[in-house]
């Protein structure tokens, strides 16, 4: 059996850590390693995509993207990635990037299409759905994150990018911080005013539902 | 703001905790502190994971594979160099043109930018002149010396030039007719093959093969 098959082997049997996958795609053109990579961290980078544009399509978009911008990246030379780096990080600093992008070319239609209906002194909770799930223990876990996703949709950018990104990237807030340019003592601070707001929203919109019921 | 940091990080287990959690909740506000902010990553908890659709995933594999087989290094040693072809296109021959172009301008400048003066014409026209008269006092026929005519004149007069002599034909004649007598066929004989008029006598003369070995 070829070096490369047993390689791949090995690798499909046990967990190797990201860096090696990587190496194994750009120095011998794994596409295993690339798709185990791919798939490790979907959730991870698609969750944080998703809670960014609300919009699964969209996400989908953003998420080749990240991939392809990727891709082209590693053929040279392996772009701005290095092994020091964890690949994580690096993958989702350029989902961030994608992201980012679509949410200002769409901020400039939105600010363009505003311009029409400017008198309109919309609220938070205009803009909420109008149905909005009780939180309650006995509904269903779909209802419940759909709120949920709901109440993020209310948080600032930058406490929403952080909280996401402890979430659903799950990186550490030192990670946070470097990704998001800041220090770690803002990136703490966004994230502890987006939990506090999350919960004043939460609770906010439980005592509408009950008042709404009553 | 420390303690306040502090909390949050040990909430989520995060390696730049300091000592334990119990330490930090020193006084009732940090504790209330730790019990909000608990409560909204409780919460948060039951966010379902996002997953992207499985042909995103194939379509991201499908670029990983198509881009792997254009990086080939073979490939890349293959390909076409362009580079020539394109300087030649998009460097030289626009920098010709424009050379062309220049040194064409600059002719049409110098003769048509100042208008020629009159002397400086009329001069011009005095030189062509001479120059033609010259020209024509060259082509005018110019008288022989006395020898050369003269020489040229018995050339003409004479029926056998120098280079038409027929003395080599003469001596060829003169050859042929003195071997006719050998010759005992007469043109208008009958045809007979050499082997019967070998050795024999015709009209009281002996002939001989020309083949035939010399005495």
């Amino acid at each position: 059996m070829p070096l490369q098959e047993r390689l791949s082997d090995q690798i499909s049997r046990i967990d190797p850590a990201d860096e090696v996958l990587v190496l194994q795609y750009v120095e011998h053109g794994d596409d295993r390693a690339f798709r185990t990579l791919v798939e490790r961290h979907q959730e991870r980078v698609f969750g944080f995509i998703f809670g960014m544009v609300r919009d699964r399509d969209v996400a989908n978009d953003l998420f080749q993207d990240t991939y392809i911008r990727i891709i082209a990246a590693l053929q040279k030379q392996r772009g701005s990635y290095s092994q020091q780096d964890r690949w994580l990080g690096w993958v989702l600093r350029i989902a961030r990037n994608a992201t980012l992008d679509y949410l200002r070319t769409r901020k400039r239609w939105q600010d363009v299409s505003s311009l029409s209906d400017a008198e309109d002194d919309c609220s938070y909770w205009d803009r909420l759905p109008d149905e909005q799930p009780p939180v309650d223990a006995s509904i269903h876990r779909s209802e419940q994150s759909d709120f949920l996703w709901s109440c993020i949709d209310t948080l600032a950018h930058d406490q929403r990018e952080v909280l996401l990104l402890r979430h659903e990237s799950e990186l550490t807030f030192r990670e946070i911080a470097d990704l998001t340019g800041c220090s770690i003592n803002t990136a703490l601070g966004r994230m502890r005013y987006a939990l506090l707001n999350l919960r004043r929203t939460m609770n906010a919109s439980t005592r509408t539902d009950l008042t709404k019921v009553n | 703001m420390n303690d306040k940091k502090n909390i949050l990080l040990h909430l989520y287990g995060d390696p730049d905790a300091d000592g334990n959690l119990r330490s930090s909740l020193k006084s009732e506000e940090l504790r209330r502190e730790h019990q909000a902010l608990s409560e909204a990553r409780f919460k948060l908890d039951f966010l379902s994971a996002q997953k992207p659709d499985p042909a995103t995933i194939d379509s991201i594999m499908n670029e990983a594979r198509l881009a792997r087989g254009l990086a080939r290094p073979g490939d890349r040693r293959d390909r076409v160099p362009m580079w020539r072809s394109r300087t030649l296109r998009r460097v030289l021959i626009p920098v010709l043109s424009i050379a062309a172009a220049v040194v064409f301008a600059v002719n049409i400048s110098l003769f048509s930018a100042e208008p020629v003066e009159k002397s400086v014409l009329d001069s011009s026209i005095a030189r062509a002149d001479e120059v033609i008269t010259r020209a024509e006092s060259l082509l005018k026929p110019t008288p022989m010396p006395l020898g050369v005519a003269e020489q040229l004149a018995s050339f003409s007069t004479d029926p056998e030039l120098a280079w038409d002599d027929s003395r080599d034909v003469r001596k060829l004649y003169r050859r042929i007719e003195s071997l006719l007598p050998a010759n005992v066929l007469d043109w208008d004989d009958r045809a007979m093959p050499l082997e019967l008029i070998q050795n024999q006598t015709v009209a009281g003369k002996t002939v001989q093969r020309a083949s035939a070995p010399r005495r």
